[in-house]
């Protein structure tokens, strides 16, 4: 009797056969989904917060850039700077009138006017140089909140 | 009669290492795989030196802008919505960032402390993104920090 039950418990079989396809329905899903980690990173920047009439006197006392992108066909990298309305000749320039601005008033706020044309690239080169040129308050125009 | 039998014996195989194997794979994408990523659409971003790192937190508001063909249609959440010229593409991104905003407490001038990113493609015009700007300024909404995505140098 003794050897019989014996006999019947090694005679079961797993049967691995759900398990292995949904191992597989599993794997071929984190196939399927998978991305890699890009390297990609981000430009901090504000909108402004004021509502209606600013009436601080602090923003009188702080030096404003006013940065105009404009598109330009005619320049090799497609787009002109213009500081307080000074086109710049080239991106170099550009970025000494900016250290300039920071060697005089380290809390320079600098605001990006984006005209019509200007491609998202155009702008995040813009706003790099503006960062390292240690100007870390930048401000896009033309975006008021709401009253 | 002893071959008929060896020849109707059943050959089991052993599944044991494919198990382990498949197992293993199965571990490794789901440590490689990042689930934050699954809302950023496949764009080419302009290159920036000074970009800095993105926490890829679970959660954050995200907002793409696809390019070529599709040039200035917006997705989220893996959905595309259409250009922001067409009144279902705003009114999907107003409710898109109003709920989302009202998971967190504003600040105390009524902004909300949370930042959204955008990830535009680099030749796609910036106009889109100020449209985006333009609806962050809404009553309800009030968002004012914006990340602009870049591309990191791969030698940072």
């Amino acid at each position: 009797m003794g050897r019989r039950k014996k006999a019947q418990i090694e005679d079961v079989d797993l049967d691995l056969t759900p398990m292995i396809d949904v191992t597989f329905l599993l794997l071929i899903f984190f196939i399927c989904t998978m991305k890699f980690k890009v390297l990609e990173g981000k430009l901090v920047t504000n909108l402004p917060k004021d509502v209606g009439v600013n009436s601080s006197p602090v923003d009188d006392i702080l030096e404003k850039v006013e940065i105009d992108i404009l598109v330009d066909k005619t320049r090799s990298e497609g787009f002109k700077i213009a500081i307080n309305s000074v086109v710049q000749p080239d991106i170099k320039t550009f970025r000494g009138r900016v250290d300039a601005f920071i060697r005089n008033d380290a809390e320079t706020r600098a605001t990006l006017y984006p005209r019509e044309g200007v491609n998202y690239e155009q702008v995040v080169k813009v706003v790099d140089q503006l960062l390292a040129a240690d100007l870390t308050d930048i401000t896009f125009a033309g975006v008021a909140f709401d009253k | 009669m002893a071959r008929r039998r060896q020849e109707g014996t059943e050959t089991k195989m052993d599944m044991t290492p494919m198990i382990d194997v498949t197992f293993l794979m199965i571990i490794f994408f789901m440590i490689v795989s990042d689930m934050t990523q699954q809302d950023l659409a496949e764009l080419k971003l302009p290159m920036a030196e000074e970009a800095i790192d993105d926490e890829m937190k679970e959660g954050r508001m995200i907002v793409n802008i696809l390019g070529g063909d599709l040039a200035g249609v917006i997705e989220i959440k893996r959905q595309k919505y259409g250009t922001l010229d067409e009144p279902t593409a705003v009114q999907a991104l107003r409710d898109y960032l109003a709920l989302e905003v009202s998971k967190e407490d504003r600040e105390e001038d009524g902004t909300s402390p949370r930042p959204l990113l955008v990830r535009c493609d680099q030749y796609t015009e910036f106009k889109h993104v100020q449209k985006i700007m333009r609806i962050c300024g809404e009553a309800g909404i009030r968002i004012y920090k914006i990340e602009l995505a870049a591309s990191q140098n791969e030698q940072q």
